[in-house]
C-alpha cells in the first residue's frame, strides 16, 4: 500500500461544479434593497427605482465575478507524510490555474466526513485561506488527527467571495489522498532488555559487540553509520557491513510485554514509544504483535513497517 | 478578514460624499458630532486613542451621552415629527455613531450598505442629473470599498479596486435600464407620506390674493415643457389655462366646485394642435392646457369650467397628451354658473360697482360694456409693473382709481369686478401665458415666471369670450414674455447688453435644457402610465404585471448571457495555442483521422502523413509551429497558429 497516494481532482472547475450562493452579507444586502424598492414605490422616485435596479444589476454581475474567479481552478493534492495521533496531518494541496491569473480570496476546506445532505450545512473541519494565489500555489491542509489508523482526505470544498463579500461560490473536490495516522507515543513503561543482558546493548551504539558477516548493496534505510566508506573510495558502489546479530541479539517488542496495560490502544501507544527509543538508540528491533509480526531491522525503513503495523493492527 | 484603518478610510470616503449633499440641510450640531464620532474613530484605528468598549467604562458612557443628546437634538429640532429631514437627520446620528463601533467584518458590510441607502435619501431632495452622476461616483467607490475589503492590499492595489468596480458598475448599467423601463410600477403611495415630503413644489394655486404672484414673477424654475406634434400656436395665443376662480371675499379669489361635472362642449373653430404636456409636480390636481383643450388622455379629466384635473395629486413629473384649438366657442353656461359669476360680496369696493352699473345703464350691449371696460383701462394711465404698491384698503378700488399700478392679477382681478357689476358673467381664469422654445429638441418652456391670470365673460352671442385687460395696458407681456418687463431685474438682463455672449449662453442653455427634458421625459416621468404606452408601442397592448415580468426575465436573461459571454470567454476558451491545435485536430478528425488520446502531436502527425503524402508539408508545418510556441520559443507569434491552422485545409481522400 502506498502511504502517500498521489490524488487527481485535477480537472479544472467550470459551472457544473460550481455552486453560487449569498452570503450572509449578500441576505442583508437584498433586504436593502426591497426596503430601497419599497421606498421608490411609496415615493414614486425615479432615482431610487434606479439605484435598486443598479444595486440589484450589480449583484447579478458580480455572480459572474465570483464565478469567474473559481472557474479553471484544477486541485491536486501532493506529499502527505504519515503523523503521530493528535499531530496534525499536512495535506499539501497544489492549485493549478488555468489560463493562469491571480485568485483572490480562497479558502480551502475539509468537510467533516459524514452527513453530507444537500439540506445540512457542511461541517468545515478545518481550513485555510490565501488572500492570493498566482500560478501554481500550494495550500497547506492541517488535519488534525486522534486516531490511529489510516486517514482519508476526502471531500474538500473551495470557496471564494470574491469580489464583493456578498456572493459565495464554492466547488468540491473528492480526492483519494490518503495518509496514516501512528498511535500516539505514549506510556512510561522501560525499554525492555534486549537478551544478553549486556548493559553496552542498549546504549547499542557500539557495532563491534556483534559479528561482521559480509558487505552488501545500500538500500534505502539502512542506517548511515552502517555504510562501509573504505569501498567507496574502491568501486562506485556504496556498500553497507553487515552484521550477524544472532536472534538473541535482537530487541523484540512484543505484545505480552505491555499485557500489563488494560486499554489495547495505551498498549499500542506504549510499543510505539519503544520503537522511537529503539530507533534512536540504533537497536536492532522487531515487532511481535498477535497474528503478526515484523522480522528484526533498523533505520527508517523498518521504523516505517513496525509503525505502519502498530497503526493498522486490528 | 480583519478590520483595518485602511478599509476605515474608504468607508469614511463614501460616507463623506454621500452624505456631503446633505451639509446644509443638516443642523450644524449633528453635522459636528458625527464628524468627531469619525475622527474618534480614526485615532483609535492608529492607536492615539481607546475605542469606547466595555473596558473603557467612562467612553463608554460618553458614547452613550452622546447618544442620548444627538437624538434628543433631532427629536427637539423636528419637534418629534419624523419626515423626510428628520429621517436623514436620525441617519446621520446613526451612521456616526455605527462609524465608531467599526470592528468586525459585519460592520463594514452594514456601514457601506447603508452608505448606498445614504445616497438613495438625497434623491428625495433632488433628481437633477448633476445629482444622479454624483451619485454614481459614490455607489462606484463605496463598491471599491467592498472590493478593497475582500482583497489583499499588496496585491490588489486601490487602482484596481476602482477600476473593478467601474467596470462592474458598467456592466449593471444595462441590468439597471432595462428593470427600469420593464419593472411593473405601481401607482401611488403604498403608506402615507410624510408631511414635508414635496415641501419644495411652488407654482399656482388654487386662490389668488392680490400681490401672491409677484413672488413668481421672476421665479425662473420651469413648470411645463410641451412638445407639438405639428406646427406651434403664435406666442400671443399661448395662453395655458389653470385653475378657473369664481368666488371672491374682496381680496381673495378661489375656485368653485362646480367642478368636475360634465364638462361643456368646446366648439373648434380653427385648427386643432396637438402636443403632450410634461408637468412638474404641483401638489395639487389640476393640470395645465392650451386653451381650451378639445380632447385629452386618460389622465387628463376636464372639469365644468375647463378646468384639467389629474386623477390624483401631481406629486411626481407627469407627461399627458391633449388636443386644443386656440379659436373656439363656450356656448354654454348653467343657471348656478350665472350666478356665481355675477357674485360680488356685499359691501366692497363700492367705486367699482358704481363705475360698472353706470355702464350697465349706458350700454345695452354687452359687448360695448366690455369695449367701456378696457377703453377704461387704455385710457387711465394704468402702469404694469411687478412691484405694485401696497393695496392696505380696498384692494380693488385702490387699485383702480388711485395706485393705477399693478401686474395681470390686478388687472383680472378688477376687470372681472368692474363686468360683474355691469351685470356680466365674468370669472378670473389663471395659468400661464406665453413659452420659450427650445430649439435643440423642438419644444415649448414654460417657467413659473410666466404665469398670468387673465379674465373671461360671458356674452350671449359668442358664450365665453378671453379678455385679458393685461394686453391692454402692456402689450409687450405677451408677446416678448415677461422678461420684456421685468428688465432689470433678470439674471438675463446682464448678458442683453451683449449679443453674441447672449447668444453662445442662449445656445448652450438650450442644449443643457433639451437634455433635461429628456431626461425628465424618460427617466423622472416614466409612470405606470407611461410605462403602459412603452409597453403598446413595443406591441403588447394593455400589459399586465405578468407580461412585464416575463418579458423582464427574458430581457435579463439575454443581458446576462451577453455579459457572461463577455467575462467568462477566456475560461470557456482557454489558451489561444491550445484551442488553435484542438481545430487543426478537428479538422482532420472530419476526414477521418481523429487524434488518439494518448498520441503525442509528433506522432500524429508522421501517422496522418503516412496516410495523407499531400497533406504532409503543411501537417509538418503545423505541428513544428505548435510545439515551437508550446514548448519552446516564447518569442513566435500564437496569431501565426491560428493563421495557418485558418487555411489548413483537408480535402476528401480520393
Amino acid at each position: 500500500m502506498s502511504l502517500s497516494a498521489l490524488s487527481l481532482a485535477a480537472v479544472p472547475l467550470n459551472r457544473r461544479r460550481i455552486f453560487i450562493l449569498p452570503t450572509r452579507h449578500g441576505v442583508s444586502l437584498g433586504g436593502l434593497l426591497l426596503v430601497i424598492l419599497l421606498g421608490a414605490i411609496n415615493y414614486d422616485n425615479a432615482l431610487a427605482y434606479l439605484l435598486c435596479f443598479l444595486l440589484g444589476g450589480l449583484l447579478l454581475v458580480a455572480m459572474l465575478h465570483t464565478y469567474y474567479n473559481l472557474a479553471g481552478l484544477a486541485l491536486r493534492t501532493i506529499r502527505v507524510e504519515p503523523v503521530f495521533a493528535g499531530k496534525p496531518a499536512e495535506f499539501a494541496v497544489q492549485l493549478t490555474s488555468t489560463p493562469p491569473r491571480a485568485r483572490y480570496g480562497m479558502t480551502l476546506s475539509r468537510l467533516a466526513p459524514s452527513n453530507h445532505h444537500w439540506w445540512r450545512r457542511a461541517v468545515v473541519e478545518t481550513s485555510t485561506t490565501s488572500p492570493v494565489l498566482e500560478g501554481d500555489s500550494t495550500l497547506v491542509l492541517r488535519v488534525p488527527t486522534t486516531r490511529r489508523g489510516p486517514l482519508v482526505l476526502g471531500r474538500l470544498r473551495i470557496a471564494s467571495a470574491f469580489p464583493l463579500g456578498i456572493l459565495r461560490a464554492w466547488a468540491y473536490f473528492a480526492t483519494d489522498a490518503r495518509t496514516l495516522v501512528y498511535p500516539a507515543p505514549q506510556g512510561s513503561l522501560p525499554l525492555p532488555q534486549a537478551p544478553l543482558g549486556n548493559g553496552a546493548h542498549q546504549q547499542g551504539l557500539q557495532a563491534g559487540v556483534e559479528d561482521f558477516f559480509g558487505l552488501h548493496p545500500y538500500r534505502a534505510g539502512d542506517a548511515r553509520r552502517a555504510i562501509h566508506w573504505p569501498s567507496l573510495a574502491r568501486q562506485d558502489e556504496l556498500l553497507v557491513k553487515q552484521f550477524r546479530g544472532g536472534a538473541e541479539d535482537d530487541l523484540w517488542l512484543r505484545w505480552s510485554q505491555v499485557s500489563a496495560l488494560p486499554d489495547p490502544e495505551a498498549r499500542l501507544a506504549q510499543l510505539t514509544k519503544w520503537v522511537l527509543h529503539a530507533e534512536q538508540a540504533g537497536l536492532r528491533y522487531a515487532l511481535d504483535l498477535p497474528g503478526q509480526q515484523v522480522p528484526p531491522g533498523r533505520g527508517a525503513a523498518q521504523r516505517a513497517q513496525v509503525l505502519q503495523a502498530l497503526a493498522l493492527y486490528q | 478578514m480583519r478590520l483595518e484603518a485602511a478599509h476605515l478610510w474608504w468607508c469614511l470616503a463614501g460616507l463623506g460624499l454621500a452624505l456631503a449633499p446633505h451639509a446644509s440641510r443638516l443642523a450644524l450640531g449633528i453635522l459636528l458630532s458625527a464628524g468627531a464620532l469619525a475622527a474618534w474613530r480614526m485615532l483609535a484605528a492608529y492607536g492615539y486613542l481607546p475605542l469606547p468598549d466595555r473596558r473603557h467604562r467612562a467612553l463608554w458612557s460618553l458614547k452613550q451621552l452622546l447618544a442620548i443628546i444627538a437624538f434628543g437634538a433631532i427629536y427637539i429640532a423636528y419637534r418629534g415629527q419624523i419626515g423626510r429631514d428628520a429621517g436623514v437627520a436620525l441617519l446621520a446620528a446613526l451612521l456616526g455613531l455605527k462609524f465608531l463601533e467599526m470592528e468586525r467584518a459585519r460592520d463594514f458590510y452594514v456601514m457601506s450598505f447603508l452608505t448606498y441607502f445614504l445616497v438613495v435619501t438625497n434623491f428625495f431632495y433632488s433628481q437633477t442629473v448633476p445629482t444622479a452622476l454624483y451619485m454614481l461616483l459614490v455607489v462606484i467607490l463605496v463598491t471599491a470599498g467592498l472590493i478593497r475589503f475582500n482583497t489583499p492590499v499588496q496585491s490588489y492595489p486601490a487602482r484596481a479596486c476602482l477600476s473593478l468596480a467601474l467596470r462592474m458598475v458598467v456592466q449593471a448599467l444595462p441590468i439597471m435600464a432595462i428593470a427600469f423601463v420593464l419593472f411593473p410600477r405601481l401607482p401611488g403611495p403604498l403608506w402615507g407620506l410624510p408631511q414635508d415630503a414635496f415641501s419644495a413644489v411652488t407654482g399656482l394655486s388654487d386662490s389668488m390674493t392680490i400681490g401672491q404672484i409677484t413672488s413668481l414673477g421672476v421665479s425662473d424654475e420651469i413648470a411645463f415643457r410641451v412638445k407639438f406634434d405639428a406646427q406651434l400656436p403664435r406666442a400671443a395665443e399661448r395662453y395655458w389655462r389653470g385653475p378657473v376662480l369664481w368666488d371672491t371675499d374682496g381680496r381673495t379669489w378661489r375656485t368653485r366646485q362646480v367642478g368636475e361635472g360634465e364638462p361643456h362642449a368646446v366648439i373648434k373653430q380653427g385648427p386643432v394642435y396637438r402636443y403632450s404636456v410634461l408637468l412638474e409636480p404641483t401638489g395639487e390636481r389640476w393640470l395645465l392646457g392650451l386653451d381650451a383643450v378639445t380632447q385629452s388622455d386618460r389622465t387628463a379629466v376636464a372639469g365644468a369650467d375647463q378646468t384639467l384635473y389629474a386623477r390624483a395629486a401631481v406629486k411626481q413629473r407627469l407627461r399627458y397628451t391633449l388636443e386644443s384649438a386656440t379659436h373656439y366657442q363656450l356656448r354654454e353656461i348653467t343657471t348656478a354658473e350665472r350666478r356665481a359669476a355675477l357674485a360680488l360680496p356685499a359691501g366692497h369696493h363700492p367705486r367699482a360697482a358704481a363705475l360698472g352699473r353706470e355702464w350697465q345703464a349706458a350700454q345695452r350691449d354687452p359687448a360695448a360694456r366690455v369695449q367701456r371696460a378696457l377703453e377704461f383701462f387704455r385710457r387711465g394711465h394704468f402702469v404694469y409693473t411687478l412691484l405694485p404698491p401696497a393695496l392696505p384698503g380696498d384692494a380693488v378700488d385702490q387699485f383702480l382709481f388711485e395706485t393705477k399700478a399693478g401686474f395681470c392679477e390686478h388687472y383680472a382681478a378688477s376687470f372681472v369686478v368692474l363686468m360683474r357689476a355691469a351685470g356680466i358673467p365674468a370669472r378670473v381664469v389663471t395659468g400661464y401665458q406665453g413659452g420659450e422654445f427650445n430649439n435643440v429638441s423642438d419644444y415649448l418652456i414654460i417657467r413659473q415666471r410666466d404665469a398670468h391670470a387673465w379674465a373671461e365673460v360671458f356674452l350671449p352671442a359668442q358664450g365665453w369670450v378671453r379678455v385679458d385687460p393685461t394686453s391692454v395696458v402692456a402689450p409687450a407681456r405677451l408677446s416678448l414674455g415677461i422678461n420684456s418687463i421685468a428688465g432689470e431685474r433678470s439674471p438675463l438682463a446682464l448678458i442683453d447688453r451683449n449679443a453674441a455672449a447672449l447668444k453662445a449662453f442662449r445656445s448652450v442653455a438650450a442644449l443643457w435644457e433639451a437634455m433635461n427634458y429628456q431626461w425628465s421625459q424618460w427617466v423622472l416621468g416614466y409612470s405606470p402610465q407611461r410605462q403602459l404606452e412603452f409597453f403598446a408601442e413595443l406591441g403588447f397592448d394593455d400589459a399586465d404585471a405578468g407580461d412585464m415580468i416575463l418579458l423582464l426575465t427574458a430581457s435579463l436573461a439575454l443581458v446576462m448571457a451577453l455579459l457572461a459571454l463577455l467575462t467568462l470567454r477566456s475560461v470557456q476558451a482557454g489558451d489561444p495555442i491550445i484551442r488553435s491545435y484542438a481545430r487543426f485536430c478537428a479538422k482532420l478528425a472530419r476526414r477521418g483521422y481523429p487524434r488518439a488520446p494518448t498520441e503525442g502531436p509528433r506522432d500524429y502527425a508522421l501517422r496522418v502523413s503516412a496516410a495523407r503524402p499531400d497533406l504532409a508539408a503543411k501537417i509538418e508545418y503545423i505541428t513544428k509551429l505548435y510545439t515551437a510556441l508550446r514548448y519552446g520559443d516564447a518569442r513566435l507569434d500564437p496569431a501565426l497558429l491560428g493563421r495557418a491552422v485558418g487555411r489548413f485545409v483537408v480535402s476528401r481522400d480520393r
